[in-house]
């Protein structure tokens, strides 16, 4: 566990300074000539036009700092520019790398009238958590995230963008400008989009590579477990009976309103799987139905906080409840929500009729095929199979 | 750094605080056109011009007009925000008397408190500019930390170091920036020195720091910081060959004063240097005017 969070922001007459830390007693690595390091190695070689941010970790002899930069721009301009993680000598700062840009993402969105400073303590809470977020989580955290949610649902649909429109999209959705490199960055590292300059556009261009998505699909592992169990057959018909219900209203909705189904159980279903003790549970459902009595000692959370979990996600149509011949209830998945990547295999045709019908550049939709081309899950196989 | 405040109504001049004069302009005329500019503002709205290496800010409230002289180069903002708080001030202890004709027969004097204590919120910047080992971070030691003692052994700073300097300069206290004097530092300068007043360009006192002075570091601060003002530091005066103050000083063209950063007993004289090109008390150069003489 770190020894503490600070956010710095540059002070022409001051240099860095410390805008606000966590636990508030923090001292350790927050002196003047530290935090002057920090900036150097962070802001070294780089220019008002290369701005970019990044990780960066420096080692002393009584600790060690893990630093997220947010770019020249915001150095330049005195907002909140640079968030330090303190830690202990033997620390390794690099298990930080993924964990300390999403929450200075969420620090850097939040600059403007130090609306910030209320999060940083529950922020920092979530760090060792964070640092043990799964793949899903990581994808889930995206589609939670408002900005990020919208720029995908923009590329899934047109495929690609220019840089300075996206940032024309952010502006109206948040209010104000961001750099559109802190938003996009965990999309690159992901997979999910590619950039690219393209001759004669002015501004960068950001392709799909990946669409993602949330699905409430069926775990046959479930079914099958249930087939299997001791469950009596009144109750296990009960279940499969539910359960294809429910799935055959689902994908009712999807067929008639694909759009609004997908993006609302995104943003919902995100939500519990951020939640690391639902999704704990969510978790343990996937291997198997479990007896209600018996989860206390699956995962490490009080009967009253599982019970509120579960009446949650009962709600939510992911889990159900059902009870045995000797009155005992069982806990199954009713559909399990899933984060899912696909290849974004309608983009073709669109980007030909958008080029087609001039909606974007020849060489911005020329650019974009042959990305698609190199995404294209055969290449990517040929590729690992090369490899 | 703010060196001057003025306020008139009517154009009579209610109170004035002069800190650091500014003596190569005429003054008065200047104000008269400033304030005749501020009585055509909105209240509450600021505005500024600049002449030469100064900037006027100024403001208008109750039909008086508050004029700021501050350094051309120091952050805007944090004069802007000064200045809201110093009219503020005004205008919690006088604004009846402004509203009424007792202006005309009222000291208004006391607000020189408060005026400096605003003064001394924006710490006045000051960079130390010069080769590796020349001693910088040896001079910032020596202004800020005199109970360790000046370092004896040279250790590179990595793209610079800061500290505040807090003595005896009422109403000023200072920011001490020490840049990274390497090679590879130098272009990183700029990212630095922004908003800085004062510049001490320090040098060990050899030729050939003189010549990498005025070839690596001259251009980078005449870009920067071409309205600072600049005197040169000719350091480490004990050693064998070192050139004399007076001969750096025709070589940099900027007036030069002797020093020897690692000894105690030149607190008192480094200080003194801080102070007195602070308040323009000793020779110095504009850093855009620098001349390399010879």
């Amino acid at each position: 566990m770190p020894e503490g969070l600070a956010v710095l922001k540059w002070d022409d007459e001051l240099g860095p300074i410390v805008t606000i830390r966590t636990p508030k007693k923090l001292k350790i690595g927050l002196d003047p000539t530290t935090s002057m390091r920090a900036y150097g190695i962070a802001t070294l070689g780089e220019t008002k036009e290369s701005q970019k941010p990044g990780f960066s970790s420096l080692a002393f002899e009584d600790f060690k700092l893990a630093v997220y930069y947010g770019g020249l721009n915001m150095h330049l301009k005195g907002l909140p520019s640079m968030v330090f993680l303190v830690l202990h000598p033997e620390e390794d700062p690099d298990v930080y790398k993924d964990a300390l840009p999403e929450i200075a993402t969420q620090i850097f969105l939040n600059a403007e009238n130090d609306a910030y400073e209320k999060m940083v303590a529950p922020l920092y809470k979530q760090i060792s958590r964070y640092t043990q977020m799964t793949a899903e989580q990581q994808q889930a955290s995206v589609l939670t995230d408002p900005v990020r949610r919208g720029i995908i649902q923009i590329l899934m649909k047109n495929g690609t963008v220019l840089s300075a429109d996206l940032e024309q999209v952010i502006f109206e959705e948040v209010g104000k400008k961001i750099d559109v490199d802190i938003v996009l960055r965990p999309l690159v590292k992901m997979g999910i989009i590619a950039t690219g300059w393209v001759e004669g556009l002015s501004s960068e261009v950001i392709y799909l590579t990946r669409a993602l998505f949330v699905l409430r699909t069926v775990s046959h592992n479930i079914v099958r477990a249930v087939l299997e169990s001791d469950l009596p057959k009144d109750a296990t018909e009960s279940y499969l009976e539910s359960s294809k219900e429910y799935h055959r209203d689902y994908v009712a909705r999807l067929r008639n309103d694909l759009f609004k189904t997908v993006w609302s159980d995104a943003e919902e279903i995100g939500k519990y799987m951020l939640d690391f003790d639902t999704y704990d549970l969510i978790q343990v459902l996937r291997r198997s139905p479990i007896e209600m009595k018996q989860l206390p000692e699956m995962i490490s959370l009080s009967n009253a906080k599982i019970k509120k979990k579960l009446s949650t996600l009962e709600k939510a149509n992911i889990v159900t409840r059902i009870k045995d011949g000797n009155k005992q209830q069982h806990v199954i998945l009713k559909c399990n929500p899933e984060v899912v990547t696909v290849y974004p295999e309608w983009l073709i045709q669109r980007t030909v009729d958008q080029y087609n019908s001039e909606i974007i550049a020849s060489q911005q939709a020329k650019h974009y095929l042959e990305v698609l081309k190199q995404s294209h899950p055969s290449q990517m196989k040929l590729i690992a199979e090369l490899e | 750094m703010i060196r001057e405040i003025h306020i008139f109504k009517e154009g009579q001049t209610l109170f004035k605080d002069i800190i650091v004069e500014n003596k190569d302009i005429d003054t008065d005329s200047v104000m008269t056109l400033v304030a005749s500019s501020a009585q055509n503002l909105q209240e509450w709205k600021i505005d500024s011009t600049e002449i030469n290496r100064y900037r006027f800010v100024y403001m208008n409230s109750h039909n008086a007009q508050f004029i700021v002289t501050m350094d051309r180069q120091s952050s805007l903002q944090k004069v802007n925000e000064a200045m809201m708080s110093l009219v503020s001030r005004f205008m919690m202890v006088f604004e009846s008397t402004l509203e009424s004709d007792e202006w005309k027969s009222t000291d208004f004097t006391p607000f020189g408190i408060g005026f400096r204590k605003i003064v001394g919120t924006i710490p006045v910047k000051m960079c130390l500019a010069g080769h590796g080992g020349t001693g910088k971070t040896t001079l910032l030691e020596l202004a800020t930390l005199p109970s360790r003692g000046p370092a004896q052994e040279y250790v590179p700073t990595f793209f610079g170091d800061k500290a505040l300097l807090k003595a005896d300069f009422d109403p000023y206290i200072f920011s001490i920036f020490d840049l990274g004097g390497q090679d590879r530092f130098v272009q990183e300068w700029g990212k630095i020195i922004r908003s800085g007043s004062l510049v001490f360009i320090v040098t060990d006192s050899t030729e050939a720091n003189l010549e990498w002075t005025k070839r690596i570091a001259y251009p980078v601060l005449k870009a920067e910081l071409p309205y600072a003002r600049a005197i040169a530091i000719a350091n480490k005066q004990d050693l064998p060959g070192a050139l004399s103050p007076q001969e750096v000083a025709g070589k940099l063209g900027v007036p030069a004063y002797g020093m020897q950063a690692n000894q105690l007993d030149f607190r008192e004289r480094w200080l003194e240097l801080i102070r007195a090109l602070a308040f323009e008390e000793l020779e110095f150069k504009i850093v855009g005017e620098i001349k390399e003489t010879e």
